[in-house]
């Protein structure tokens, strides 16, 4: 086969050494030297690469050496060896204008001339001929160039010192960099926009009046149903769960997401659980025992300490990136076993599976790629995932993707939403001055079996504690009138583990008899039913009942056929009606039945629809009944000072911010136009 | 020589390579080989490779920082030893931090005091630079792409406001960050991957021996 681009083989006389040397040919080809005698062979014996000196010579003249050796270097399909493939075209090929456009060319009595204007016949009106300038000496100086030209060469020259070199005079329209010293007008637009933008950050933080817009939501809101569920998987926790939590962030992004941090492991500590911290970061390992510090110094008010390898695991740093995520998935076992400083932890955990919680909190959205794909895929534990705002278009792609990944909590505005609905929960359990809060023991294994717990309050039975987990349903398994046979759990009161307080009352149903009557539902229909979101078959389904689920009825359509009733949390939502009976009943007996109800697995589940092209399957999540906390006071401590002045310094900021962006671009855009008005001369 | 180092250094990496992901593929998962007879015992056999090449991997990675350490140590020795000032600052803050941490366990107050608020500074600049930056937009170019360019810049600015007035504004936000902003972050991981998946090909070719260093 003849190798059309074997001409490019050919080789002057002063690169005739260098073209030899084998080493620009491809790693296969050196592997089967064989093979790339056989090729060199035949191209050498094409007649295109006898014709080619010649053809080469002509194009290019006698280049020096090295200007051989780049091309011989040049890929073979490069725009640039195409274009010089390309011979002349024929004038008959030609376009009728150009061909019109070269006849006139030839024909005009001063197409000879040597003036470049002229040269450049019925195009020199369009074009603007510059300047040029010839000035004598100098490297640079030699080639004639226009003003513009010069003064790019001269600020080249600038930034790389060569001025020194030609020992040229500087030009007045020269730009110079130097430190100016004094004020100078041309930096004024800059510093009047930084001091704007730093008063605009500062004020909120000297003044609550200078505040600007809405605090964040209370709850997350409705269409993000990924915090939603990430938060209700840590609210699940419980004593006995291990939850491994990344830091994957190094001191550049502690202002961001410290508080991020601080929140989601207090979350999980308040739980009873033990929060693992890793990290690929090495700096992060140590930035975290910062984190768990600052949290130790707000709880010491309740007698709570934390200690390592008790209360929280700090791993060491895992190193190698990637690989040190996909080895932290194969090698989880010995990993664990030491911790930072070296010593035994004792974990008696085996793999990730053993493992109730991930989460990770990124600076970088590379982080949250490297945990989706090295480690997510390896278990079937749960990956929470929380970033800031500069990570979040890059993360959010898997998280949508990802069945595996729950999320993405984004942000300072994130955290406060998240710390408004975690502090109304705990705000019912007032800590008790009084009370003495039980250290979790020193080494704990998580067992495989539910653990038995007794409940401090009134309830039917002893009960198990249903296992922590979000356990996600694929949506094909639950059709109407096929759903899981399990038996449901029996209730939702909080069972206090080894606590002397009592559950708060907010969460025990009361015991003081009401003899209101509410309107409620009850499913009658057999197998599991759709609750959705409108009152259409379309709509988003909320999530699923079966029948005897009682429900109490806040609305309906107008022709009846749909009815508006509470869901689990309080959700709102529809059912059809025909699948329900409706009638009224005591509000006490309402409130008994709507524990079990709601408690049944099927009444509890959380509908995600992920952001997907083509079909769109909802995740459906079977949330467990809230656990209960186990040391609230480690949330109610919680330092939230400034959490209000850093939301509206952001929104200040913002404002200050889109108005310089404005101001700045309307000025420049104005001065564009105006010198485009005025034309290249400036008049 | 050389030749024979070239061909055995790519015949250890493509071997290399190719044991790891036929472990990775086809090691703890005995589900893969139906019902072959000690299935488990071979799942497990074959993710032993990857476990324990990875491990090395990792134990290189780590030595690497030491080596890195030792030769910046180095570096700025000699160039202390010529006087230069920062260079002497490093070795002697290198110097004192190394006794602090060693002399106080655990102790990670210079990282709080010195590192954290230092990079959150820097990195806080980056917000003066940026909205200076993007009121120059204008300033080389005014023309229609650099009028977009501001336009979608100002909405998503403005579409992040907790300004109840600006609520329309908020879905232009939304849909532009949901739609062309994700469609380019998808582009960009899907790029990523077939870098990645391309670059891993070239190395099992032997292509690239950049372990050649």
């Amino acid at each position: 086969m003849t190798d059309d681009f074997s001409w490019l083989d050919y080789e002057d006389e002063d690169t005739a050494a260098d073209a030899k040397r084998p080493s620009r040919l491809s790693g296969l080809r050196r592997l089967a030297p064989g093979f790339l005698r056989r090729g060199d062979s035949s191209a050498a014996e094409s007649p295109a690469d006898e014709a080619s000196p010649g053809r080469l010579r002509r194009m290019f003249g006698a280049l020096p050496a090295f200007i051989g050796r780049f091309r011989r270097a040049r890929s073979e399909v490069s725009a640039a060896d195409l274009a010089l493939q390309r011979g002349e075209r024929p004038i008959e090929d030609l376009d009728d204008r150009l061909q019109a456009l070269r006849q006139r060319s030839s024909a005009h009595p001063d197409s000879a001339a040597e003036s470049t204007g002229q040269a450049l016949y019925d195009v020199d009106d369009v074009l603007v001929t510059p300047e040029i300038i010839h000035r004598p000496g100098g490297v640079i100086s030699a080639v004639a160039l226009s003003k513009a030209q010069q003064e790019q060469v001269a600020l080249l020259r600038d930034m790389v010192g060569g001025s020194a070199q030609t020992g040229e005079a500087e030009p007045s329209s020269r730009r110079i960099f130097r430190p100016r010293s004094g004020f100078s007008l041309d930096a004024a637009p800059q510093l009047i926009g930084s001091m704007l933008l730093l008063l605009a950050i500062a004020l909120p933080f000297v003044s609550s009046d200078f505040r600007e817009g809405e605090l964040p939501p209370s709850e997350f809101h409705e269409d993000r149903h990924g915090v939603s569920t990430a938060y209700s998987l840590l609210d699940n926790l419980s004593r006995d769960d291990f939850v491994l939590v990344a830091f994957e962030y190094g001191p550049t992004a502690a202002g961001e997401l410290d508080p991020m941090a601080d929140i989601i492991l207090r979350h999980i500590m308040a739980q009873g659980s033990t929060p693992i911290i890793v990290s690929s970061n090495p700096i992060a390992v140590s930035h975290a025992r910062n984190v768990i510090a600052k949290i130790e110094r707000s709880v010491a008010p309740a007698a709570i300490s934390f200690e390592e390898s008790r209360d929280y695991y700090l791993l060491r740093y895992l190193s190698g990136g990637a690989l040190g995520l996909r080895d932290l998935s194969e090698n989880f076992d010995s990993i664990i076993r030491f911790s930072s400083t070296g010593k035994a932890t004792g974990l008696g955990l085996t793999s990730l599976n053993d493992l109730t919680l991930m989460v990770v909190i990124a600076e970088r959205a590379d982080a949250i790629r490297n945990w989706a794909e090295q480690v997510a895929p390896e278990t079937e534990t749960k990956l929470i995932a929380a970033t800031g705002y500069a990570a979040q278009p890059l993360s959010q792609p898997y998280v949508d993707g990802s069945d595996e990944i729950i999320g993405l909590i984004v942000g300072i505005r994130d955290v406060y939403t998240y710390g408004e609905k975690l502090g109304a929960i705990y705000a019912d359990y007032t800590p008790d001055p009084g009370r003495v809060v039980e250290q979790p023991t020193a080494t704990r294994t998580p067992t495989a079996t539910a653990t038995p717990t007794e409940t401090a309050t009134e309830t039917p039975a002893p009960t198990e504690t249903p296992t922590p987990t979000a356990t996600e349903i694929e949506p094909e398994a639950l059709p109407l009138g096929a759903g899981p046979a399990t038996a449901a759990p029996a209730t939702v009161e909080a069972t206090l583990t080894a606590t002397a307080t009592a559950p708060p009352a907010a969460v025990v149903p009361s015991a003081t008899a009401t003899t209101a009557l509410i309107e409620v539902i009850e499913v009658t229909a057999g197998g599991l039913v759709n609750i959705r979101r409108e009152p259409n078959t379309t709509s988003d389904i909320l999530g699923v009942a079966e029948a005897g689920d009682v429900f109490e009825v806040i609305g309906g359509t107008d022709d009846g056929s749909w009815i508006n009733f509470l869901m689990a949390d309080d959700i709102a939502a529809w059912i059809a009606e025909f699948l329900v009976d409706q009638y009224q009943m005591p509000l006490d007996e309402f409130r008994a039945v709507e524990s079990a109800s709601v408690g049944s697995a099927q009444s509890v589940l959380r509908v995600e629809f992920p952001l997907r092209l083509g079909k769109n399957r909802p995740r459906l999540y079977q949330v467990d009944p809230p656990g209960s906390p186990e040391r609230p006071e480690i949330v109610l401590l919680r330092d939230r000072r400034h959490e209000i002045a850093q939301l509206d310094a952001m929104t200040l900021g913002a404002i200050a911010a889109i108005l310089i962006i404005v101001t700045g671009n309307v000025f420049y855009a104005m001065r564009g136009l105006l010198q485009r008005r005025r034309g290249p001369d400036g008049q | 020589m050389r030749r024979m180092g070239i061909a055995f250094s790519a015949s250890v990496a493509f071997a290399v390579g190719v044991l790891t992901l036929i472990s990775l593929l086809l090691g703890d998962h005995p589900e893969l080989y139906g019902n072959v007879a000690g299935a488990e015992i071979w799942a497990g056999l074959l993710a032993l490779p990857a476990a324990v090449l990875l491990r090395l991997v990792t134990l290189t990675v780590a030595v690497t920082i030491v080596i890195g350490i030792v030769n910046l140590l180095h570096v700025h020795a000699g160039r202390g030893l010529r006087r230069q000032f920062y260079s002497i600052v490093m070795i002697a803050s290198f110097a004192f931090t190394m006794y602090w941490y060693l002399t106080r366990q655990g102790d990670t107050s210079l990282l709080a005091a010195v590192q954290v608020p230092i990079e959150s500074a820097l990195a806080a600049l980056l917000f003066l630079s940026m909205a200076q930056g993007g009121a120059r937009v204008m300033k080389k170019r005014a023309d229609i792409w650099g009028l977009l360019f501001v336009t979608v810049m100002v909405i998503v600015l403005l579409g992040t406001l907790p300004l109840p007035a600006l609520a329309p504004l908020r879905e232009w936000s939304d849909w532009l960050m949901d739609i062309p902003v994700g469609a380019g972050a998808r582009a960009i991981l899907l790029g990523i991957a077939l870098g990645t998946v391309v670059a891993g090909v070239r190395i099992l070719l032997g292509q690239d021996r950049s372990y050649r260093g």
